[in-house]
């Protein structure tokens, strides 16, 4: 028996991941290693979010891309809880889904990446 | 700063819980077999396979270092028995590995070339393939030497160095790639000459090891150990040189895990190796065993988020040096197993008051012993023999062996045992565990015969 795996929020598209996501559940990441193998993601300080949170704009600070995958933006921020509702809100209106998977071991950081 | 706030205030502590809870709910992949990333899926049940990051030993086979595939479970017909063998094509020092957060990829190192072996374990986890080398880990690090940890972060794999290009010493950085082999950044460790924004209790030496991270609290906790001058040195010759004796680490580093920046410096004497965290969300403290002067030490955080280490138990006596090696806590932060490479012994310590350790058993494993790895529930335990090339104990003292054991609370019993040495495999070193259900997979079907080394 394993930990069981949460079902993705959007389908792979690959055959082989698909495959995988009806026989046994199949991780976003797991998805994205069995298509490229990129995985990107900048950190940030809560208090360099941009607006009523900071003042600097998140693709300032996020890596360059890979020419192959030139929208792949993983982002990580420490969420302070005073501002959690306001990061939620910041990256939603922007594209991005918190990827929760990782929230049991991790509270203080989140994981978001673009919504397809 | 908001960060700096992130480690002490109650308020924290409150909403985190309320996270956890609530993520527990909804996507309960949390944790691994006893002591991985947390960050990982766990196999709470029986594992399938044992893979052993095994050195290869020049006369012995093909004299190459390999991935050896061990079925370890008991329902199969080829229960006990090596069912895979990948060699690399050549001899690197192979020492320690570590699985990506999705366990889809082991990642291995070799501590003389510095390469890095990507094995992919989840297209048939019987059957490990070589996905990708990593030969330029040196130049892209800036001179970072000997990875050591490879240690799931969400996408990523940390990896910690022991030494650096420029004097071969003990300075060293960690490393970060993605779980896809790119390379991301590299973090030196503080020294003498640059604290790089940390505070210190006594001397910064700027040497790594071992690292683990306790996310709740925004940690991560580095270890300290030698310089490739030294783990590469015949361990008689070194044992006899005062000069390379002082040359190993003596302190432990707490960093922040979301800006990979080094806080605190602590003082822990005697080359501090494997970190071993709690489990539990209300246990704010890791383990290390110091090498060189055998004891216990606890790294432990106050309320105010300032952390400390104190050394406390002694490991067998410490004047007969047993060398502790490898240590790994149970899953309710309530037992500890210490591996001594000397003496060749297991011991369980109780740790339910982790402050005053007592050692409640102990069971002769072999001649040597260095890697100590259990299932999730504790009732399996491995052990493997080797430590490195040049300080395995020589001839018939260097027995090099994967024994499996049963725990049943009381006492340790062997299950199954494999002679690496006999089976021409050579040194093995570190094990983790696989499973089929990890990808959905069940185990085939018996076909009539083993599958081909």
């Amino acid at each position: 028996m394993v930990g069981s795996v949460p079902v993705p929020s959007r389908v792979a598209t690959s055959a082989l991941a698909l495959a995988l996501l009806v026989v046994g559940g199949c991780s976003r990441e797991r998805c994205d290693i069995l298509g490229t193998g990129k995985k990107l993601y900048s950190q940030f300080d809560a208090d360099r979010l941009p607006g009523g949170l900071g003042g600097r704009a998140p693709t300032q600070r996020i890596p360059r891309l890979p020419r192959d995958r030139p929208r792949r933006r993983d982002v990580c921020i420490e969420a302070s809880p005073s501002i959690q509702e306001a990061i939620l809100v910041y990256f939603h209106a922007r594209g991005y889904e918190r990827i929760d998977r990782y929230l049991a071991a991790d509270p203080v950081n989140w994981y978001f990446e673009p919504r397809s | 700063m908001l960060r700096a706030r992130s480690i002490r205030s109650g308020e924290w502590r409150a909403a985190a819980a309320f996270v956890a809870l609530a993520a527990v709910a909804a996507a309960p992949v949390a944790a691994d077999e006893t002591c991985m990333s947390p960050y990982m899926a766990k196999i709470i049940g029986q594992e399938d396979f044992v893979y052993v990051w095994t050195l290869g030993e020049e006369g012995v086979g093909d004299g190459q270092d390999k991935l050896v595939t061990v079925d370890a479970n008991p329902t199969s017909p080829s229960y006990g028995k090596v069912v895979h063998s990948l060699s690399v094509g050549s001899r690197n020092e192979a020492h320690h590995s570590g699985l990506t957060d999705d366990r889809m990829f082991l990642w291995a190192g070799g501590l003389d070339t510095s390469r890095i072996f990507v094995f992919d374990i989840h297209s048939n986890p019987a059957r490990p393939k070589l996905a990708k080398t990593i030969d330029d880990f040196v130049a892209r690090s800036g001179g970072v030497v000997g990875p050591h940890t490879l240690y799931a972060l969400p996408g990523r794999m940390l990896v910690t160095g022991l030494s650096n290009d420029r004097d071969h010493g003990g300075r060293t950085g960690m490393v970060e790639y993605t779980n896809g082999g790119d390379y991301v950044a590299t973090y030196w460790m503080p020294d003498p000459d640059d604290l790089r924004g940390a505070r210190k209790s006594g001397a910064a030496d700027g040497y790594g090891y071992d690292v683990r991270a306790l996310p709740r609290l925004n940690a991560l906790i580095s270890s300290s150990f030698t310089g490739w001058t030294n783990y590469m040195m015949d361990f008689g010759k070194l044992l006899a040189d005062p000069e390379a004796m002082k040359h190993f680490g003596k302190t432990v580093v707490v960093w922040n895990l979301h800006a990979r920046r080094p806080v605190q410096v602590l003082d822990v004497p005697g080359a501090p190796l494997e970190i071993r965290c709690a489990w539990d969300g209300d246990h704010n403290w890791c383990f290390t065993s110091s090498a060189l002067t055998s004891k216990l030490w606890l790294i432990h955080a106050d309320s105010q988020g300032s952390w400390g280490a104190s050394a406390v138990a002694d490991i067998g006596d410490p004047a007969k040096v047993p060398l502790p090696v490898d240590i790994s806590i149970s899953n309710d932060d309530s037992r500890l197993w210490v591996d001594t490479f000397m003496d060749g012994k297991a011991r369980l310590f109780d740790i339910h008051d982790p402050h005053h350790p007592k050692q409640v058993y102990e069971s002769r494993i072999g001649k040597q012993l260095n890697m100590v790895s259990q299932s999730w529930d504790g009732k399996r335990v491995y052990f493997t023999s080797s430590l490195l090339a040049n300080w395995d104990k020589k001839g018939d003292d260097g027995e090099q062996f994967l024994r499996a054991y049963g725990w049943d609370g009381r006492q340790l019993t062997r299950r199954f045992e494999i002679d690496f040495r006999a089976q021409q495999l050579g040194r093995p070193h570190q094990m983790r565990f696989g499973a089929y259900a990890l990808y959905g997979q069940t185990r085939p079907e018996p076909s009539g015969g083993l599958a081909a080394r």
